[in-house]
């Protein structure tokens, strides 16, 4: 039981630690330790409000949806983005998490599609392999259209090589109004 | 360190950075927004109340409104911290986007709001960490001041810049659209890169007549020359005086027939009707932006010109147009050179 308490309290002071910060000293902390392997397992994070409910005043940005002949469109996962006056910031996502999509074909074509509404004047396609969960090497793999150029609801590609990858398609988005990355998790056979 | 002292050591090396040439492979100017702050607003920011970082996050966005400052290169907004506010930056773990680490939103002129996410936030991709939290700083950290002068930026009004792919290109912005942790290229830029600086400068104007203006741009510029005199006895002297402004046509209306001040401009002479310019003297610059002066006494008819060679910075070199300063009772009808 007193071994159970003292792991029970080892893991809840390691938690405080993550949030808590240093002392008012202002030095950093010493370096972590990692969890000792009977420490509790981390929390999932919780579901996060959407924009609006954080932030009322600002309007939602567009989302995007890839496709291919034998997928439906699928919305992808919104890294970072800038819609109007406001940003948000995000590193490279991991698969665990992003929408999957499954060619039949490895020729098949991809579309991305912007919602309704909306459109984009340029396209950035960069895709990692899917273990690689930090985007340590992120391969540049089509890009199209300009920011000067004739705005458009789709664009489409050809699909990375064989393989199970991070795709982002990072999109400029028309008129001036900002730009967003969505990233989905693509198996190509 | 005192802050005053940071401050100016700061500035000197983040104005040398901010300013530099950009990789080959043209990067863009980075994407600003329509709506701006007045030229040098200050605009103060307060901690928001139920989200005030700890000592060691407020040291790293404190430090990056001084980034901002030291290396917008313009008159963009000036960001400093104080207690009340309409301007707030939250550390909180509610943000307006799932996966975001910062989110930054504005009200240019009035406000803005930057959000950063605690220490030890679990994402799917794994636990946040801040380098400023450790004594030493592990890869797969994020440089937290790094991020908050990337969110400053977004209040400036700057949007995500798609560089090039080559990485020779990556630190010609700060405003990329993946953020990268450490030890990755960039992982810790402290200034705005000279592709950010030149999107505010396009858009504020330059700090300075004298301020450099940078390297992702290429700005034609008109140089004009004036004589005191165009006939003078031998032994007199006339006085040559130039003026150096950023061409009228350029795509930046804001930038048009600026004033440029602290350039090397050379007072050139040729025999009349000659091919070949040789340089007299470096022109001085005066209290007038953008005008330049020299004093010579020609013992010879000569045609002058003003010469602005190509210059280290986003401008492109210039000549004014010949004029003819006729001297009488010297050399006649030139001197051998």
């Amino acid at each position: 039981m007193k071994a159970l308490i003292a792991l029970l309290v080892g893991g809840v002071l390691l938690g405080s630690c993550g949030s808590a910060g240093p002392p008012v000293t202002g030095s950093p902390s010493p370096t972590f330790s990692p969890a000792p392997s009977t420490a509790p397992p981390a929390p999932t994070p919780p579901p996060s409000p959407s924009p609006t409910d954080v932030e009322p005043s600002l309007p939602p940005p567009p989302a995007a949806a890839l496709s291919a002949a034998n997928a439906a469109p699928l919305n992808g996962t919104l890294g970072s983005v800038c819609y109007l006056e406001a940003c948000g910031d995000s590193p490279w996502l991991p698969a665990a998490g992003l929408p999957l999509l499954e060619l039949a074909d490895g020729s098949d074509e991809l579309t991305v599609t912007i919602a309704d509404g909306f459109a984009f004047v340029s396209w950035t396609v960069d895709y990692a392999d899917a273990q690689d969960t930090a985007g340590e090497n992120v391969i540049n793999h089509a890009t199209g259209g300009s920011e000067d150029g004739p705005a458009m609801t789709e664009a489409s590609f050809s699909p990375p090589p064989s393989g199970d990858w991070v795709l982002s398609v990072h999109l400029v988005y028309a008129d001036g109004d900002g730009d967003g990355a969505y990233y989905w998790h693509v198996t190509v056979p | 360190m005192n802050r005053p002292i940071r401050t100016i050591v700061a500035s000197v090396a983040l104005i040398a950075t901010s300013l530099g040439a950009p990789a080959a492979g043209a990067t863009p100017l980075t994407p600003i927004s329509k709506i701006d702050w007045e030229q040098n607003q200050r605009v103060p920011f307060e901690w928001r109340s139920d989200g005030v970082p700890p000592a060691w996050m407020r040291n790293a966005i404190l430090d990056a409104a001084v980034g901002s400052n030291a290396s917008r290169g313009s008159r963009a907004a000036l960001l400093e911290h104080e207690a009340g506010s309409e301007s707030w930056v939250a550390y909180t773990d509610v943000l307006p986007t799932a996966s975001a680490l910062a989110y930054a939103s504005r009200r240019a002129p009035s406000s803005f709001k930057v959000w950063l996410r605690p220490q030890g936030y679990v994402f799917d991709w794994g636990t946040l960490r801040w380098c400023q939290f450790y004594t030493s700083a592990p890869d797969g950290c994020f440089d937290a001041e790094m991020v908050a002068l990337h969110e400053f930026g977004h209040v400036q009004g700057l949007g995500h810049n798609e560089a090039a792919a080559d990485e020779g290109a990556w630190l010609d912005t700060v405003m990329h659209v993946v953020t990268r942790t450490k030890p990755k290229k960039g992982w810790n830029q402290h200034a705005y890169g000279p592709c950010d600086v030149a999107a505010l400068q396009t858009r504020y104007e330059l700090l300075t007549p004298s301020t450099k203006v940078a390297h992702c741009l290429s700005l034609a510029t008109t140089l004009t020359l004036g004589a005191s005199a165009s006939a003078i006895i031998a032994g007199s002297a006339v006085t040559f005086t130039a003026t150096l402004r950023i061409a009228d046509d350029v795509t930046y209306p804001r930038l048009a027939s600026d004033p440029l001040s602290g350039r090397s401009v050379a007072l050139q002479r040729r025999v009349v009707g000659g091919s070949t310019w040789t340089t007299q003297a470096v022109m001085s610059g005066t209290s007038t932006a953008g005008m330049y002066r020299t004093t010579v006494s020609p013992s010879a008819t000569y045609e002058w010109r003003a010469l602005l060679s190509q210059p280290d910075e986003g401008l492109l070199g210039d000549g004014s147009p010949m004029l003819k300063v006729t001297v009488s009772g010297g050399c006649n009808p030139y001197c051998v050179e």
